[in-house]
């Protein structure tokens, strides 16, 4: 396997856009997070005023027609789209500083203290995280409101639920991250380069920092791709237990409870689950399909 | 090998000790008491309910009465240790092992569907490319692996059943009454972790048909099928296994969602609604007995992992 001992192999951005489905996938994603930024000003929507149409079908006025309480689906989704981007970037970023920490150290200092830091990071693998999750952002999402209002951000009180969404996630998705870190750390550090800046006596820090991490490029910026979905998915799972982001603000995930409930025998509002989960899956498809291509695109020869 | 299990069982007692004693002290900090209401109780009864309930006293106090190595308000010791789960806050009179003992079979055989579905149905797809290796076969379902991972059990959960309950009418919307009411939310839990497994089992698959005894085997003359699915598939299944333990933990925090969807009577529900109603001794045994459950189950996995690959080892 060519391992990323020299930096990303030239021509790995050419490889990338001579490949449709990822060409497809970034100009999606583009497409969605220009949406997310700038739709509610091009449409003048507002996904909290309601109205008397309640669950009108789409229509010229109303692309994804209108909930229970009749507001506008479309912006409803544009909001979800903002907040769920939001949580999964900013998440997926934090969680790829402590895996890369944490899988630096270990597979640097190696031997027991190695062993002993992967042996935890099995052990986390085995509890179940998300429980634990809905926990956290239970207990401290109430406590971080008081904090906040007694240091004068009242007017950040509606976001302090995202804020700790964030962070938490971030907090449980670095296990993934840490591991494939630690595995390329491995293969660096036996390397000549390494070898060679020791016999110069450069310190540890420096090797670490100077050597070993930007060498990780490539494989750090695979799995930030495939971390983002991950944490957007657990926020939506969050949110879909009605755990997650407080009404009346909306992320895919609440959106697609509010959908999924009013699937009945007796008369389907469609609508409502159809273009959520649309948006949804095909961000989440697209970010998967740009991981899996990065990983071709860096890796020639591992592609099967 | 017996000194590998009696180490993993030691660990596996202090990572126990480390989730109950965290879940304890975190449920204790939580918001809201469980007998915080509107109106406000007088503080002569909220003094005796909370005795009654053991909550009253210092953190360690009840701490030590929760493991059962003090004597609680009746002047027992009835705790952990006892096998003593206390008596759920909200749904009165009730004790949590009750509650349990009640909704976990459902969860745990909607766990087994969905856990025998994603395994012989991942292994199946994956060796299946591997072997097609670079034919529309191989590139189908890896693209359908990647459409299984992508799209949220949420939404597969209601389009199944707006597809089969409700326009075809041929398996129940929900609810948990026949064996066929089993089918539906075991196939969307399992959903998103056939693709994880076909895709290991096919990258693993790819490496292991370029061994050396894969090619003694056929030199030997073996039929095909017999080559792959008696020598290759044994080594090429390792990478699975050791997914098998964080395979439980996703099926069960998975099944909290899949059960809402398909309004079935599993321990889900307890969860969510505990810590809504700040259900303090409930939401402890719910997350204790979940995680004895999975590091049990994981030290299976271990036990299990470290025997297949020491025969292969010795076999090779």
């Amino acid at each position: 396997m060519l391992t990323a001992n020299s930096p990303p192999p030239p021509g790995t951005w050419a490889r990338l856009s001579k490949n449709p489905v990822a060409v497809a996938a970034m100009v999606i994603l583009a497409f969605i997070g220009f949406m997310a930024i700038f739709g509610p000003i091009i449409f003048q929507t507002d996904p909290h005023t309601t109205s008397k149409d309640q669950f009108q079908p789409p229509s010229a006025q109303h692309f994804f027609g209108t909930d229970n309480n009749g507001r506008d689906s479309f912006a409803r989704v544009l909001e979800g789209a903002r907040i769920s981007l939001l949580v999964g970037i900013c998440g997926a970023l934090i969680s790829l500083v402590i895996g890369t920490t944490y899988g630096l150290v270990s597979g640097y200092a190696g031997g027991r203290t190695d062993a002993a830091m992967m042996r935890f990071v099995e052990i986390l693998y085995s509890i179940p995280r998300l429980i634990i999750l809905i926990l956290f952002t239970f207990i401290f999402d109430k406590h971080f409101k008081t904090w906040l209002t007694a240091q004068g951000y009242a007017e950040l009180v509606g976001y302090s639920k995202i804020i700790i969404l964030i962070v938490t996630l971030g907090l449980i998705e670095w296990l993934t991250m840490a591991r494939i870190v630690r595995g390329q750390v491995l293969a660096l550090k036996n390397l000549q380069f390494v070898t060679a800046a020791r016999s110069l006596g450069q310190s540890h820090t420096r090797i670490i920092f100077r050597h070993l991490l930007p060498n990780l490029g490539g494989i750090v910026i695979i799995y930030l791709t495939l971390t983002i979905p991950a944490v957007i998915l657990d926020e939506s799972f969050l949110s879909f237990l009605g755990l997650g982001v407080q009404a009346p603000q909306a992320s895919w995930g609440s959106l697609l409870s509010d959908g999924a409930q009013v699937i009945n025998p007796v008369k389907s509002y469609w609508w409502l689950l159809f273009f959520p989960a649309l948006v949804m899956s095909v961000t989440l498809l697209a970010l998967n399909f740009l991981g899996d291509a990065i990983r071709d695109a860096l890796d020639p020869r591992a592609r099967r | 090998m017996l000194t590998f299990i009696l180490r993993r069982l030691a660990s596996m007692l202090v990572v126990l000790f480390c989730v109950i004693t965290l879940t304890f002290l975190l449920v204790r900090i939580a918001p809201g008491g469980p007998f915080t209401r509107e109106r406000k109780i007088p503080p002569a009864i909220e003094k005796q309910i909370m005795a009654r309930y053991n909550l009253d006293g210092t953190l360690w106090e009840q701490f030590s009465t929760y493991l059962g190595v003090r004597k609680n308000s009746q002047g027992n010791y009835s705790g952990l240790l006892q096998g003593d789960l206390q008596l759920s806050t909200k749904y009165r009179d009730r004790t949590v092992r009750e509650l349990l003992a009640q909704s976990l079979p459902i969860s745990a055989t909607l766990g087994l569907a969905a856990f025998l579905i994603a395994t012989t149905g991942g292994v199946w797809l994956g060796s299946l490319a591997a072997v097609r290796h670079r034919t529309p076969t191989d590139t189908g379902a890896m693209l359908g692996a990647l459409f299984l991972i992508s799209i949220p059990t949420f939404v597969v959960g209601p389009v199944l059943i707006l597809i089969f309950g409700i326009k075809l009418r041929v398996l129940p919307v929900g609810g948990w009454n026949s064996w066929t009411s089993i089918i539906l939310p075991a196939v969307t839990l399992a959903g998103p972790y056939i693709a994880y497994i076909a895709r290991l089992m096919r990258t693993s698959m790819l490496e292991v048909l370029h061994q050396d005894f894969v090619r003694t085997a056929r030199a030997k003359g073996l039929s095909e099928s017999r080559v792959i699915y008696q020598h290759a598939l044994k080594v090429a299944i390792l990478p699975v296994v050791s997914f098998l333990g964080p395979l439980a933990a996703h099926l069960l925090t998975g099944s909290l969602v899949v059960e809402s969807i398909f309004n079935i009577p599993g321990a889900g529900p307890f969860f969510v609604n505990s810590i809504l109603n700040s259900d303090v001794f409930l939401l402890e045994g719910v997350i204790i007995v979940y995680c004895v459950l999975l590091v049990a189950l994981n030290l299976f996995v271990d036990i299990a992992y470290t025997w297949l690959d020491r025969r292969i080892k010795l076999e090779s």
